[in-house]
């Protein structure tokens, strides 16, 4: 009968065992998740030492989270494991010596000026598990394998701990990493602009231009100039047979930007539009008239304007009287600001 | 959620946004291999890694859509042909069309500043918001780099100034004293032939994209991958060979079971190539040293495929010929031609 019932019992506990999972559970470092409430666990240290944490007193927090661990009763005192965590900890709290006190009645702006030199002076990186190791490179590596060799609680425990002190270094550099990422997307917007929505380049003016004024640039910030090398785009030469605005007749032309140079006036923002001002020689081809030469002011990607002069009498002799020319989207956008004029052309 | 998060970063060619998650593409080729071990038997990859496509493409084919365009515009009006020389090509340039979709991106990214920085800032951008996201999510950012061809040299520009730039002249929290990657995976490394000298970035030797240790400011990742085919020739011109790196691979291949030979896709096939990635962003053990010689075991893995092997063979004669004749140190001129000759060769095979 005592027999039976001892049988029943470890059926019993097998049975809850498999149904736990907690039969074929080992350390796996994959599957490890933070336990809630877990006392070694990243919130848990918020909870436990809210001053320190807001305060970024990591020397004497790192030095705690020590003590704690020295403490702890799931480590055997020569544990390799505790101990190289032990020493990760302390170097860590040495790092920041003297932090706390840097960051004292200093106000936001400062704030973040102490923080930023510290990082300058200070690697934060230690406790980051790079290719199945923490610690790499030191006397105090610890490898996967090792960790996950220890009993389920221990490695728990460890974990709990890494995590703790990683994600409290993160919370260092997060106002840093927030601004960078700022600063990195800005960065792609600005090229953007530049290819996208400045002054347009063929093939052999991006090629002119990387070999010149895009040597000075950065990955942050795209050329202020730029060279017009050979341009060809359409125009519009504008004559006129009176005095009046009804007078005016215009004629499609295709004007070569021959050189000329475009100077950006980069905005603050780099989603604001991009502006530019530039001046280059041109030449203009039409179907009716003989060339022109003259110049071409730019602003913008609108703003196309010049004066051309042509042979129009074949004296081989430039006229005196110039011609008006203009790009072809201003002369779009004139004509539709003007439907009158427009109609009557 | 996945916790180990590999960047795909596409080479030459046609690539949409999701490019990478195309039949046959990187992830489904790495997926279906990983399928054959036994740790992925129970535990899927897509549980373990998160595959993030990177891509660049598009900012390549706005540049060529707006050339195309100015040029088309011109060469309507220019009936008396003035420019039709040289604005001909222009108007005619779409991704369909095989010197565009192929070569042109190589040949823009190597020579035209505007359009390398372009790409850098874009790529660097998608890698620091996905970066900042995981920080964010995780508390941590556990990040790999898997690059092909031209995707090799855009990943170690990007990479270099994302580690080494004073974003905003502040000191940047993706400076490698504070973080890094874990792996960076090179198949066809065009790294040192795609080499710039732009304000800010370093030579593939003496860059930041290097093993090193933790904190090391030196280097930015735990280990370096290069694999490489025997026969593709895009990898051989000024090929990325460093000497006394620690935590450095090389791994060269010599299979033939497609004609395209360069395809990343075809790398990722074999097991040389695909075993030391799930290992290294899943886990050491995932796939077992027995299980990795039984996999490359040439009756479980034979060099050719293919129904035509003697064809096959003499595809790899004609590649091995480009190989030699471009040589250690080729001309701008001499690289582009073998750029051409070694597409033509791929299309001519498959045809």
């Amino acid at each position: 009968m005592i027999a039976a019932g001892r049988r029943t019992a470890v059926i019993v506990i097998l049975v809850t065992l498999a149904a736990t999972g907690a039969w074929a559970q080992t350390p796996d470092i994959l599957d490890w998740k933070i336990t809630p409430g877990h006392p070694a666990s990243y919130d848990r240290v918020k909870q436990r030492y809210p001053e320190l944490v807001a305060t970024l007193g990591y020397e004497l927090l790192f030095a705690r989270l020590g003590r704690e661990l020295e403490a702890s009763t799931e480590w055997p005192a020569g544990d390799p494991v505790r101990v190289k965590l032990l020493a990760a900890l302390a170097e860590m709290a040495g790092r920041f010596s003297g932090f706390d006190a840097r960051l004292a009645n200093v106000d936001q702006v400062e704030r973040e000026v102490v923080i930023d030199a510290l990082l300058d002076s200070t690697a934060t990186g230690l406790f980051q598990r790079v290719n199945e190791t923490w610690f790499s490179n030191r006397s105090f590596r610890i490898t996967v394998p090792e960790v996950e060799a220890m009993p389920l609680a221990r490695f728990d425990d460890f974990m709990h701990r890494v995590d703790a002190a990683e994600r409290l270094l993160s919370d260092l550099r997060n106002p840093g990493l927030s601004s960078a990422v700022a600063w990195i997307n800005a960065a792609a917007g600005r090229w953007h602009q530049y290819v996208f929505n400045g002054r347009s380049q063929y093939p052999w003016e991006m090629a002119l231009n990387g070999a010149t004024t895009a040597r000075r640039s950065t990955i942050e910030q795209p050329p202020g100039r730029q060279w017009i090398l050979l341009h060809p785009e359409l125009g519009v030469e504008l004559g006129t047979r009176g005095a009046g605005l009804e007078d005016v007749t215009a004629q499609e032309t295709l004007l070569i930007q021959a050189v000329g140079h475009v100077w950006y006036r980069w905005p603050a923002s780099s989603t604001a539009d991009l502006r530019w001002w530039g001046l280059s020689l041109s030449m203009s081809m039409a179907r009716e008239t003989r060339p022109g030469f003259g110049f071409t002011f730019h602003y913008g990607k609108i703003v196309n304007v010049g004066l051309l002069w042509h042979d129009v009498d074949r004296d081989g002799l430039l006229d005196r009287t110039p011609s008006f020319h203009t790009g072809v989207d201003l002369f779009r956008l004139a004509r539709k600001r003007l439907p009158d004029w427009g109609a009557r052309r | 959620m996945a916790s180990h998060v590999l960047f795909v970063v596409h080479g030459i060619g046609q690539h949409g946004t999701d490019w990478a998650e195309d039949a046959g593409g990187p992830i489904a080729t790495l997926t279906e291999a990983s399928r054959q071990y036994a740790y992925f038997g129970t535990t899927g990859l897509a549980a373990r890694v998160e595959m993030v496509p990177v891509h660049y493409d598009e900012m390549f084919s706005q540049v060529i859509a707006a050339w195309q365009q100015n040029a088309s515009a011109i060469d309507e009006f220019d009936t008396a042909g003035h420019v039709k020389t040289a604005l001909g090509w222009l108007a005619d340039a779409s991704e369909d069309k095989f010197w565009w979709s192929h070569i042109a991106d190589a040949v823009m990214y190597k020579f035209s500043p505007p359009y390398r920085q372009l790409v850098r800032s874009h790529v660097i951008a998608q890698l620091a918001v996905r970066i900042e996201q995981e920080v964010k999510d995780t508390g941590r950012a556990t990040c790999s780099v898997l690059a092909h061809s031209l995707g090799t040299a855009v990943a170690h520009d990007c990479l270099h100034y994302l580690g080494s730039t004073r974003w905003g002249k502040r000191t940047s929290p993706l400076h490698p004293r504070h973080w890094r990657f874990q792996h960076v995976f090179m198949v066809a490394n065009t790294s040192r032939l795609l080499e710039s000298r732009d304000a800010g970035m370093a030579q593939a030797y003496t860059s930041i994209v290097r093993p090193g240790p933790v904190e090391d400011p030196a280097s930015y990742c735990g280990t370096y991958w290069n694999f490489r085919h025997e026969f593709d020739p895009i990898a051989i011109p000024r090929r990325f060979d460093p000497a006394g790196w620690r935590n450095y691979t090389l791994e060269v291949v010599s299979h033939y079971h497609q004609t395209n030979i360069h395809g990343l896709s075809h790398y990722l096939e074999h097991p040389k190539v695909h075993v030391p990635i799930l290992r290294k962003v899943v886990r050491s053990s995932a796939v077992t040293d027995a299980e990795f010689h039984h996999a490359v075991n040439p009756d479980q893995f034979p060099q050719f495929t293919v129904a035509d092997v003697d064809q096959a063979k003499a595809h790899l004669l004609e590649l091995a010929a480009q190989k030699l004749a471009v040589g250690e140190n080729p001309t701008s001129e001499e690289f582009v031609r073998m750029l051409v000759t070694v597409y033509h060769l791929l299309e001519e095979f498959a045809s």
